[in-house]
C-alpha cells in the first residue's frame, strides 16, 4: 500500500489497517492506544494502592461491599446520556481526551499534539455516614494518578513496564484536580454523586514509521539515566537541525515485511554476500 | 385477586379502545442490549425487545412534549411522554421490572424504542423520568438518542390477543 502518509503521532499510526481492529471486539479503540493504556494503568494503580484500606471500610457499606476502588471503567467522558443508557458499576473511572488538542511545532522538523485529558472518578450516592467513611478516597485518587504518571507505569500493571512511554506519550503531567458533583448530574435536587476530576496535559510527537524515512534534516538527542528497571524521563533533549549535504541514506520507500531492501536501484547486500530482507 | 385488580382491569380494557380505532400510531418497546465482548460496544450486539401494550396488544399513548428538527431527515429534539401504562395485575398490565428492565447487568444497555409515523424505522430513547406513583397508571418520560436503521439480533415475544406475553411456564416465548 503506497497511498498513505505513513505517519506516527505518538503511537497513533497512519494508515490505520483493518488488522488494527480486533476481529471479535470490532471497535476503533485501537486507534487511540494512549487512552486505553492510560485507563487500564490508572485503574490498576488505584486498585493496587487503595484496595487494602478501601476493602476494610466497604465491608460495612452494603452498596459497595466486595467492590474494588475502581469497579468499572469507561473510555470516554461521563455524561447523563451515557449513564442513562449503560448500566455501570460504581466507583467508576472515566478517561478521555478532553478540552483542547493543539497541533503545533515540536521543532522545526516535527509536529506535536498537545492534548488536554480528563480523568473522572465517581462514587455512587451515599448516605451521610457512608459518605464520611469513604469520601477521603478522592484525595488519594489524585495522589495515585500523579505518582503513576511520574513513574511512567505501576508495578501492578504489566510488571511495572513504563507503559506511558510505549503508549506514545512524549510528556504527560497532572495539572489540576477538582472535587465536586459528578458531571452527569445537572439538577441540584438529585442524589449526590461525588466525583474527582483530574486534568492532565500530554504531548505526542510525530515520528516517521519504521522502515520509512524522508530526507535527513537533523538528529535528535535524548539523555536520561536509569538502571535495569528502565530509564527515568529524559532530563535533556536537544535537536540538531543542520541540513547535511550527504545523499539520502535510508530506504526510499516503505517495504512490506519480506521485501528485499534496496537503495535506489541497488539491492543491499552485506559484505558476506547476504541480501538484506525487511523482516 | 386483589381489590385493585378490578379497577386495573377496567382501565386496561379502556386503554385498548384508541388502538382499536387506529388512534395509537406509535408502538413502544423496552429493550435490553447485550454485547458479546467484555463491555458495552465491544463485539456484536443483541437486543431483547419487550413490547409495552395494553389489552389486545394495543400500544400506549405517546406524546411528544416539544419538538424541534435539528437536521433534515434526522432525529428530532424533544422528550416523549409514554402512558398511561396499566400496572401489572392478575390478568394483564406491565410491571415496573419490565418497564425499567430491572434485571439489567453491568455493561448492558436499556432503551425504549418508538416506532411509527414519527420514526418509521424506530428510534431509541432513554428513560429520563418515571412516575410510578399512581396505582392505576405509570408514566415514562423519554429523551431521544438515535434513529435505528438496521436491527441486529432482535428478539420479540409471542403475545395472545389480550397482549399478554406467552410463556412456557417460566420462559417468555420468542417470536423467531
Amino acid at each position: 500500500m503506497t497511498d498513505s502518509l505513513y505517519q506516527r503521532l505518538g503511537e497513533m499510526r497512519l494508515p490505520a489497517a483493518a488488522g488494527d481492529v480486533d476481529d471479535d471486539d470490532l471497535t476503533l479503540d485501537p486507534l487511540d492506544p494512549a487512552r486505553d493504556t492510560l485507563l487500564a494503568l490508572l485503574a490498576a494503580a488505584i486498585n493496587a494502592e487503595l484496595s487494602a484500606a478501601w476493602g476494610k471500610v466497604v465491608a460495612v457499606v452494603p452498596a459497595l461491599a466486595g467492590k474494588a476502588p475502581v469497579a468499572d471503567t469507561w473510555p470516554g467522558p461521563p455524561s447523563a446520556e451515557l449513564m442513562l443508557q449503560r448500566k455501570g458499576d460504581f466507583p467508576i473511572l472515566f478517561v478521555s481526551r478532553d478540552g483542547d488538542g493543539t497541533y503545533e511545532d515540536h521543532s522545526l522538523a516535527r509536529r506535536q499534539l498537545r492534548q488536554a485529558w480528563e480523568v473522572h472518578y465517581a462514587l455512587l450516592p451515599l448516605e451521610a455516614g457512608e459518605l464520611r467513611k469513604l469520601q477521603d478516597v478522592l484525595v488519594r485518587i489524585g495522589q495515585v494518578i500523579d505518582a503513576t504518571i511520574e513513574r511512567g507505569g505501576h508495578p501492578a500493571y504489566q510488571g511495572g513496564a513504563k507503559v506511558l512511554y510505549t503508549a506514545g506519550f512524549a510528556t504527560l503531567y497532572l495539572r489540576r484536580v477538582r472535587k465536586g458533583q459528578a458531571k452527569f448530574v445537572s439538577d441540584k435536587e438529585t442524589p449526590t454523586y461525588l466525583m474527582l476530576t483530574a486534568e492532565l496535559e500530554s504531548t505526542e510527537v510525530v515520528e516517521p514509521l519504521d522502515g520509512l524515512a524522508g530526507a535527513w534534516t537533523g538528529t535528535s538527542f535524548s539523555v536520561s539515566t536509569g538502571n535495569a528497571d528502565g530509564l527515568i524521563q529524559p532530563f535533556m533533549q536537544f535537536t540538531d537541525e543542520y541540513t547535511p549535504t550527504l545523499e539520502q541514506w535510508a530506504v526510499e520507500a516503505f517495504n512490506p515485511a519480506g521485501a528485499v531492501l534496496g537503495f535506489g536501484t541497488d539491492t543491499l547486500v552485506t559484505p558476506g554476500g547476504d541480501t538484506l530482507i525487511n523482516n | 385477586m386483589a381489590a385493585s385488580d378490578a379497577f386495573k382491569a377496567i382501565v386496561w380494557s379502556a386503554r385498548n379502545i384508541p388502538g382499536l380505532y387506529g388512534l395509537r400510531p406509535h408502538t413502544v418497546e423496552v429493550g435490553l442490549g447485550t454485547w458479546t465482548g467484555v463491555d458495552t460496544g465491544i463485539g456484536t450486539k443483541s437486543v431483547t425487545w419487550t413490547p409495552i401494550v395494553e389489552r389486545g396488544g394495543q400500544p400506549p399513548k405517546v406524546r411528544w412534549l416539544n419538538t424541534e428538527e435539528l437536521a433534515v431527515g434526522g432525529l428530532q429534539n424533544g422528550a416523549a411522554q409514554i402512558g398511561p401504562i396499566t400496572p401489572e395485575f392478575s390478568v394483564g398490565g406491565t410491571s415496573v421490572a419490565t418497564l425499567m428492565q430491572s434485571a439489567i447487568a453491568k455493561g448492558q444497555t436499556r432503551h425504549v424504542r418508538i416506532t411509527g409515523p414519527t420514526h418509521p424505522n424506530g428510534a431509541l430513547y432513554v428513560i429520563r423520568n418515571s412516575d410510578f406513583g399512581s396505582a392505576l397508571h405509570y408514566m415514562l418520560t423519554c429523551e431521544p438518542v438515535a434513529e435505528q436503521t438496521v436491527v441486529i439480533g432482535n428478539t420479540t415475544f409471542l403475545t395472545d390477543s389480550a397482549g399478554n406475553i406467552l410463556t412456557d411456564g417460566g420462559n417468555q416465548l420468542n417470536n423467531a
